[in-house]
């Protein structure tokens, strides 16, 4: 064989071997990215339904035990159930223009998929005079401050004629980075030089693991 | 010590030592309970999505899976893992505070009974022409005895004061136990605070209910 002549085969075995590598589906190197069951094979990887039958392996061939699948089930009924996060509190005095965070919710682990979230928060309140309150549902990331989830406040404002002023924070949906812990609250801010003698909160937060 | 009596020692230690160590996982004597997939084994029989394989008592963890059994199996599964939900409504009813109806609105789950724990989530919106003064309460409730008996599960007080005045209160509440084989009804109730003053009554009601009843749970109510 002259020279030209196994280069050109070198070049073919160099091209032929590289695909091969970049088609890996999902990091398996049995199953090629082309494979119709490469999106379902994937879609299990990144949440955790499968890890595969060795690190770098999927055995797509090879039957399922019982066993295997009752692991496959329940991982998948973990990933598809959402989280409800539920608080309630009640409380005393909330000083002038002091931003309390209350009813503060229970931390949503991080996972290795996005989430949405979705919920209210409900406030009555009493006072003992007129008094402007600015609303907000509030999160935390990773332990850290709270932060409001969305741009907006909802003002409420009372003449100080009546107690148990009642608000509904707004329904709120976002979406969860996968890789942090979150926790919700609602923040409350009586306005200058006003107080809030009393107050009750519940909030509900429902997260979802994103499907996609 | 006699020969016939070391044996039977012998053979006493060597059946007791595999009980004390391996225990059958969630009622299946082929799956040990220190098994690493235990837990999943334990998650599918409490969900009634595996019920065994030739006995009640074994599971055959090493059989493979026929395409028929994972019919029932995905069947069994995406019955455990679909969140029952009902609504109920009330519009433009008059309300005696001083004499209210039990539950003003309700939504019930009567024919989806389970014999697993369960939670539900309920959400619930008053809306009312206040005439008078009054300070009142609305309360979520739950019924276990097909509406008979409501107990209350959290209450939102409120006061309104002049008249002819619109009101809108939200009650709302997660992880509310269900007990195995209970039909839930989750409702509304309004009522005047005990010992409060007030006159007048509530006209042009509007109630809605929404509530959620998840077949399994996150980590409120491990089963």
């Amino acid at each position: 064989m002259h020279v030209p002549c196994r280069s050109a085969l070198a070049l073919v075995v160099a091209l032929a071997t590289i695909p091969a590598h970049a088609q890996q589906c999902a990091g398996f190197d049995d199953v090629l990215a082309t494979s119709a069951f490469c999106p379902n094979v994937t879609w299990m990887k990144n949440r955790a339904i499968t890890l595969g039958c060795s690190g770098t392996s999927y055995c797509p061939d090879e039957l399922v035990s019982r066993l295997a699948m009752a692991a496959f089930m329940k991982r998948l009924g973990d990933v598809a159930t959402p989280q409800v996060l539920s608080a309630e509190a009640t409380g005393s005095a909330i000083a002038s223009g002091a931003t309390q965070e209350l009813c503060v919710s229970a931390e949503v682990p991080a996972k290795g998929y996005g989430r949405t979230a979705v919920g209210e928060a409900t406030l009555s309140y009493d006072t003992s005079g007129a008094v402007d309150v600015a609303l907000r549902i509030v999160r935390s990331t990773n332990g850290g401050a709270f932060v409001p989830v969305h741009t907006g406040i909802l003002p409420e404002a009372t003449d100080g004629s009546r107690n148990h002023e009642h608000v509904i924070a707004p329904v709120v949906q976002l979406v969860a980075d996968g890789a942090a812990a979150y926790r919700f609250a609602l923040a409350v801010t009586p306005g200058a030089g006003q107080t809030i003698t009393g107050w009750s909160c519940q909030l509900l937060m429902t997260v979802q693991n994103a499907i996609e | 010590m006699s020969r016939p009596l070391r044996t039977l020692l012998v053979v006493l230690a060597l059946t007791a030592a595999p009980a004390a160590s391996a225990a059958p996982c969630s009622g299946f004597t082929d799956v040990i309970d220190t098994d690493a997939l235990c837990p999943s084994v334990d998650w599918l029989k409490n969900r009634a999505i595996t019920t065994g394989c030739s006995s009640a008592t074994l599971f055959c963890p090493t059989q493979p899976v026929i395409r028929l059994s994972m019919a029932a199996f995905m069947n069994r599964l995406g019955r455990a893992l679909v969140a029952g939900q009902h609504g109920g409504a009330l519009s433009g009813a008059s309300v005696d505070l001083d004499a209210p109806p039990a539950v003003l609105c309700n939504a019930g789950f009567g024919a989806d009974p389970s014999p697993l724990t369960r939670a539900a989530r309920a959400v619930a919106t008053v809306s009312a022409k206040i005439n008078g003064s009054a300070t009142y309460a609305v309360t979520l409730v739950q019924s276990t005895d097909g509406g008979v008996t409501w107990t209350p599960l959290n209450a939102v007080p409120v006061s309104v004061g002049g008249s002819d005045r619109f009101s809108t209160v939200r009650a709302v509440k997660g992880d509310i136990p269900v007990a195995p084989n209970s039909s839930p009804d989750f409702g509304v109730r309004i009522a005047r605070v005990a010992g409060s003053s007030g006159t007048g009554g509530l006209t042009n009601v509007v109630c809605t209910v929404l509530a959620m009843l998840d077949q399994r749970t996150g980590t409120s109510f491990p089963f």
